[in-house]
Formats: structure tokens, sequence, C-alpha cells
């Protein structure tokens, strides 16, 4: 938290200014149906043209910056038989996400720290860390991406979070992006429903039947882990409300194999009989700590627009785009070029301070153009922000 | 494809229900308490008349039946095990071959002389009870092993094989009633659900031993289930285990290269006597030595292919790879030989007293090891912290340490504490004797 002792480099400032900028008018997800990504955004086949291109000269220039500063990273990108320079985005190395648990991954001294996210997946006792200097292109690569699929047709929502504060879990990265949304468009009504570690499922519901009272639409916000822990105590206790029209449920950190586990669409249609909210109305994110960016689905923008969207694949801002490593020939692809399963790797320009192009442990199915997700790789360890939850002892008395 | 019954149940008569076994194409039998019953009765009297014979008259002719299933090879059956076993025609056609051959008379009665149990065998046979083995995986020495031991013995055997690979028992049994139908009467076969209240709950009922394959969860449950309906069965567990190898910097040639290939290419590596790890002396030759090791490793794509792997399994391999392109950052890893455009073979060279596990499916992992002249023990506590907990769960040993004293060779062996030690090459083809898991192969079935 001492950004101020060493001096900015001048490189980071130039990148960040070109990425604010871009990332600022670029599409931040998907608006329409379409055979193509390009299509998704809405755009024509110039466009979609300019959008590549202009994706693939940050991706590269990125990569000069990320390995002349990164010496994990420039090391790992010459090993084997990965030497030639890359041309286009698809070629930049993707950097396995166990190198947060095993190296500092960052592109400036530690002098520059302004924040610190923690990934709470395991095996050694050991963390992953996503070291930040700079919050602001992940501040706007939230907020773009989370308006554009979660709040499309409001300015502001009264948002019940079922996640601790940033406060109370300071290295969070879901805990930071869900106060800092709810300080963007959260009514003076919101409130947090994780205290000291668990769940308080009784001052939740309390405010659900506030919220009916009010006839005001929320947005339940919280993990998947935490929702299943919920609506099972919901089902206990034949807890059953309509919350007004137009509220909506955000879920994401999916389950780590580590509780039961219900399919996201089992989950997203379980919150009809309790809360009266459609499963179309369940918006979920895929993210991960050491990315700036997120993926979502488009079932709610879809329903509140009246607008056709691929619901089957993944939305993402112009910023952020899944790539494929064919796991029997090594190759990455674009998901377009892809068939079958392979392991998901994903190019986000907003990583400016550490690594952009990253390689997850997460089976990807690719489809239409898309992809969806697929299980995780054997023997790759549970992770991710939702896993702490699991274990959350649920308060049912007030 | 027509669905097959996979059911062997001598004394058993008449029609009975079936229903099918997972996605695969297998029905399996749904059986009333009364026919188990039958069954255990009729498998126990062929039994009894099998031990009655003189144990020299039983080993001849459990080798002559080894050596016949050896010679005659899967034949038809080839295809439908290739499916269930995912190893290509010529790992099959290996695998096969690698089963049956062990079963010698020498390994027979060396196995017997291992235990001193000469006289007891050669009484009526009071000692033995039904066995029941609860097998896993798709290695058919897992299966065939247990079968002789019980028949050394003379205990009838209630075999519950692998879902995954159910065929493999059911054709052994179909060939022994052709050939040698007074073990193919001793013992039945048939698949049914862990918690079953009606096949497994009568099958171990009458049990005096359960042999379990598995991993941990899976031996838990099923020891829980023994314990729960039949209390006086003991359980002797075979959990998850692998097997490394010991090479000597005067070892390291191309010939023990191959050899080595060989071990690790029998069964795709899905063996716990597949070497995983190598545990090789450091030196000059060694980096050139794993580059012979990656050039076996590739020859053996076109003698001994390895069999396809779902893209699962694949991803899986592939996330290892680019991990261990990490570690070459991060000086965990010296280097990296893998197959070009496809999952086939890697081989990592780690650094000295670096960790690195290996995911099988001929993915290998080369450790250094320090000079072992006079500092054997310092080298050892090295290699012992490199391994950590997995060390316990070591299996088999290839060994060649030529050139090293035979002082700093047993420290050696005795530090690693394998349940299995062999020649570079020979690893796999573990004798009926061998002690797996540390247990007693033969007394274990027994009453003590």
């Amino acid at each position: 938290m001492n950004a101020s002792q060493a001096a900015r480099d001048p490189e980071a400032e130039r990148l960040d200014a070109r990425l604010r900028d871009w990332m600022t008018t670029a599409p931040a997800g998907f608006t329409q149906a379409g055979r193509n990504l390009g299509a998704r955004y809405g755009l024509d086949a110039a466009g979609a043209t300019r959008l590549d291109r202009e994706f693939d000269a940050l991706a590269l220039d990125l990569f000069e910056y990320q390995t002349n500063r990164i010496e994990v990273y420039r090391t790992f990108a010459a090993a084997g038989d990965r030497r030639a320079t890359p041309q286009r985005a698809v070629d930049v190395p993707a950097l396995p996400l166990v190198a947060f648990k095993q190296a500092r991954v960052a592109a400036f001294p530690p002098a520059r720290e302004c924040a610190v996210f923690h990934t709470s997946g395991t095996t050694d006792g050991r963390p992953g860390k996503l070291h930040l200097d700079d919050l602001s292109l992940y501040e706007l690569s939230l907020a773009r991406g989370f308006r554009h699929h979660v709040l499309p047709d409001l300015d502001r929502i009264r948002m019940l979070l079922v996640v601790g504060t940033a406060r109370e879990m300071p290295h969070s990265s879901l805990a930071y992006m869900l106060d800092h949304v709810r300080q963007l468009w959260g009514t003076a009504e919101s409130g947090h429903f994780v205290q000291d570690g668990k769940v308080q499922y009784a001052a939740f519901v309390a405010a659900v039947r506030l919220a009916c009272r009010d006839r005001e639409p929320v947005c339940l916000m919280g993990t998947a882990l935490a929702w299943v822990q919920i609506l099972d105590a919901c089902a206990a206790e034949g807890f059953r409300v309509v919350l007004p029209e137009g509220s909506r449920v955000f879920e994401t950190g999916g389950y780590k194999g580590r509780t039961r586990e219900l399919s996201r669409a089992d989950l997203a249609a379980g919150f009809e009989p309790h809360f009266g909210i459609p499963a179309t109305h369940v918006v979920s994110e895929y993210g991960m700590t050491e990315m700036a960016s997120q993926y979502y689905t488009t079932s709610l923008r879809a329903a509140l627009l009246d607008t056709p969207l691929d619901q089957a694949v993944w939305s993402h801002p112009a910023w952020l785009r899944p790539h494929w490593l064919d796991p029997e020939r090594g190759t990455l692809l674009e998901v377009a070029e892809a068939s079958g399963i392979g392991l998901l790797a994903h190019h986000d320009l907003a990583n400016r301070g550490s690594v952009a192009h990253l390689l997850t442990a997460d089976l990807g199915s690719a489809h239409d153009a898309g992809f969806d997700l697929a299980g995780r790789c054997p023997q790759a360890d549970p992770r991710g922000c939702g896993l702490v939850y699991e274990t959350l002892p649920l308060v049912r008395a007030p | 494809m027509t669905r097959r019954r996979l059911a062997h149940l001598p004394g058993l008569a008449g029609e009975h229900d079936w229903r099918p076994l997972g996605d695969l194409q297998f029905d399996t039998p749904v059986l009333a308490a009364a026919d188990v019953r039958t069954v255990w009765t009729a498998i126990a009297t062929a039994s009894r008349a099998w031990r009655a014979r003189p144990l020299a008259e039983r080993l001849d002719r459990l080798a002559a039946v080894a050596a016949w299933l050896r010679t005659e090879g899967p034949g038809p059956e080839a295809d439908a095990l290739v499916r269930t076993t995912g190893l290509s025609s010529a790992g099959l056609a290996a695998a096969w071959d690698a089963t049956f051959a062990p079963s010698t008379l020498a390994a027979l009665a060396a196995a017997i002389d291992a235990e001193g149990l000469w006289d007891r065998l050669e009484a009526p046979g009071a000692d033995v009870g039904p066995v029941v083995h609860v097998v896993a995986g798709n290695v058919m020495p897992a299966t065939w092993t247990m079968l002789v031991r019980g028949w050394l013995v003379g205990a009838p055997q209630w075999l519950r094989p692998a879902s995954r690979e159910p065929l493999f028992p059911i054709i052994v049994a179909a060939r022994l009633q052709a050939l040698a139908p007074e073990l193919a009467a001793t013992f039945a076969v048939t698949w049914w659900l862990h918690g079953d209240d009606t096949v497994e709950r009568h099958v171990l009922e009458a049990a005096h031993v359960v042999t379990v394959q598995g991993d941990d969860p899976a031996i838990a449950a099923v020891r829980a289930r023994v314990q729960a309906v039949a209390e006086q069965a003991r359980c002797v567990a075979y959990g998850p285990r692998w097997s490394a190898a010991l090479v000597a910097e005067a070892a390291q040639t191309p010939d023990n290269a191959a050899r080595l290939v060989q071990d690790m290419a029998l069964f795709d590596q899905q063996g716990c006597l597949s070497p995983s790890i190598i545990l090789a002396e450091d030196g000059p030759r060694l980096e050139a030595w794993c580059g012979e090791l990656a050039a076996a490793l590739q020859a053996a794509e076109t003698r001994l292919p390895r069999g396809n792997v779902d893209a699962t399994r694949s991803a899986g391999l592939r996330l290892w790879r680019e991990s261990a392109r990490l570690g070459i950052a991060l000086r965990t890893v010296r280097q990296l030989w893998e197959s070009s455009g496809s999952s086939a073979w890697a081989v990592a060279l780690t650094a000295p007293g670096a960790s690195l596990a290996s995911p099988l499916d001929r993915h290998v992992v080369v450790m250094p090891v320090g000079n072992t002249a006079g500092a054997a023990q310092e080298s050892i506590d090295v290699v012992r912290a490199a391994l950590g907990p997995r060390l316990v769960r070591l299996q088999g040993l290839g060994v060649d340490t030529t050139g090293w004293s035979a002082e700093t060779r047993d420290a050696w062996v005795a530090a690693l504490d394998a349940a299995h030690v062999a020649p570079l090459g020979t690893l796999q083809w573990a004798p009926p004797g061998w002690r797996q898991d540390h247990h007693p192969p033969l007394g274990s079935l027994l009453k003590s």
C-alpha cells in the first residue's frame, strides 16, 4: 500500500492510458445472437476485423511489457519449443495459474503495490496472489462488465450480498468486487449478510421480506456455495416469497467439488420456488482472482431487453478473450477454431500489472464459436473464491 | 453392438434378471439370496476337491494353465478388451503376456516357500474360508494374481470386477471352463453396485477374507460395508501405490533406457508397479540419458503405442507439461522432453531435491540424486524429503546400481522400503508371491 514510494513506470502509464481509452468504448459484452464474436458484439465485418486488430496489437504490446518485467514469465515463454515471437494474441504463451502460488507475478516492484488478492484454493497452504499497482483498469473492467450483464436496465438496485465485506476480507477479490459494485449502484437499503464468517440467514430473510413489503426489486448476490446453503435452509423452513418484478440473482464461485453440487441450471431454477425469481433472472459469473475481467451468462439481459442472445455460451467484454489449448496437439486456438473438450486459457488485457494470458485447469467445451465450462482437469486443486463459504455455519436465529 | 452378459456363476442353473452395467455394453445379473448361497456352496465344494489334490500336482496344473492362457493370447476377445482396458492392440497383447508369464512353476513354488506354507497347504484345507475379491482398475494382473493366490490356498473365491474393465475375469472363466473346469468351478464373477442389499450383502455375508483394491475412499467404503454385514471377515486392502526406479550413473545406458520404457509402457503406466519417478544418480551424462529415455519412449510409440486417452486425461497431461515448463522458469525443473503434436509421452528432469508428481500415461519424472559414495545418507534424506508422504505408498522399485557398493545399494533400498524390488525392465513381471502392499500374499488369505 505504498504505491507512492516508487516512481511510476512510464510504459505502464502509457499502456494504462491506451487500455483505458479502448476499454471505455469497446463492447462490454454480447448484445445479440450471432455466429461469431463480431456478430455477437453487434459489429459488421469491418468492425470485427478492427476489433481483432486492436486486441492483437494491445496483447502483443502487453506481452512485450510483461516479459520485459516479469522474469518467471519471460523464462516460461522461452521454455520448450515456443521461441518464435508471437504474431497474434493467441500465439502469446499462456502462464499456468499455479505460477501465482509459486512466484511473485508482477510487472512492478513491491513498493508500488496497492492491493493484493489471494486465491482461496490451496493444497500446500500457499494461496495464489494477484499483486496490483493500480486498480483503475480492474474497476473499469468490473464496472462495464457488471453493468452490461447484471444491470442493463437500472441505474441503482437494492443489493443483498451474501459475502463478507472487503473490510472483513481484505484479500478477497470477490469481496472487493462486490463492495465496489454496491458503491456504484447499490441503494442505501443494500446490505451484507455474512458477518464474522457466518451467513446471517435470519437477517437475510428479514431483508428479503422487507424488499417485498417495499415492492422494490433486489439483486441477491453471493457464491454458488452460499446459495446452496440458503436454498437448503429455505426448503427446510418452507420459506417462500415472491420478490418484486425485476429482482435478480448474481451467483459466482462454483463449488470446487467441496459440497453438494447443483448444475448451473438446477441452481438457477432453485430461486423461483423460494424467492419468485425465474431462472432467466439468475446471472452466473465465471472469473478468478488472477483475472481483472469476468465472463457472464446472458439470460437476464435477453429477458430484460427482449433480445435474442446465445445463452449456451459465456458472454465477455471485448478486452477478454477465451482461448483453447488443444490437449492433444498442445496448440492454442481461438475458440471459433476449436471443437470438443480443451483447456481454457483467458487473455485478459485488463491484467496489465501481472500476466494477461493465463492457462487455467478448467475444461471447456467449444461450440457455436463460444464455450461452456466442462469441469476441472483431473488432479487440479479445488480452488476459487467460493471455497471459503463452504464451511461457513449458517446462523438461523436472529 | 449387442449387449453382453457378465457373470460366471458355477452351480446356478436357470434364468435370472439382468440389469445394465453403467454406460458400457454389459449386463450384470440380479441374484436372490438363495442364488448366492447356491453359488457359494458349489464353489466351496469344487475348492475342497481342488485342495484335496497333492500340492505339487496343483502347482503343475496352475503353471500349465497360465502357460496355456499366455500362449493362446486374447484371441477373438482382443477388440473388446482394447475397449475396456483402454490399451492399444499391441499394448493389450503385451499386457496379456505379462499377466500370465510370471505364473511359472518355479514362481508358484517360491511363493509358498517365501511364507513357509508347504506343510500347511498340503493338508486338507480347514484353514481357508470363502474369499471375496473387489478388484479395481484395468490392469489384468491385479485380477489374475488374486485368483492364483486363492487357488494356491484352495479358497472358494467370488470376484467383483472393476466397473471400468469387467471383461477380463469373465474371459478367463470362459477359457478355464474349456481347459481346466476344476478351476473354473472354484470361483464366481459378478459385478454389483456398492452398498447393494441383494447381491453384495449376500456375497459378503459368507466371506472369511475380503481383498479390496482401490483408492482410499473406495477402500474405506468397502471396509465399512464388510464390517456392517460380515463381522467375521478380514479386510485386506490394496490401496493406491506408485513405483520408482533407482539408476546409478554407470547404469545410465541406452539399453537401460529401453528397459525402463518397457516397464513404463506396459499397462500404459496404469499399474502400481509401473515406474513414474526415476531416481537417477546425478552426473555429466544424466541429461543425455534423459534424451535417450525420451528417444526410447518415442520408439515405443511405434512398437507398443499408448492407448487412446480421453480429452479430460489428455488435458491433465497438457497442464502437467505447462506446469513443468513453468518449473523450468522457477528452476525446479531442469529440462523437459515431450512428444511433439501429441500427449504420448514426456520426460521431466527436475532440479535436485525438487518434487514433481507424474500424471502417468507415460509421463515420467527423473529426479537427480546426489553422489552416493560416502554421502548416501545425505542423498537419501534429500529424496525422502522431496517425496514426502508419497514415499509410504511406494510399491515397486526397479534397480540398477552398477558401480555402487552393496552397502550403498542396500541403504537406498532399505530407505525406500518398496514392496517389490526388481531389475530394470522386469518390474511389472511380478511373480504371484510378491508382497503387494507388504501383505503376505498367501497368509493373508488363510485363517490365522
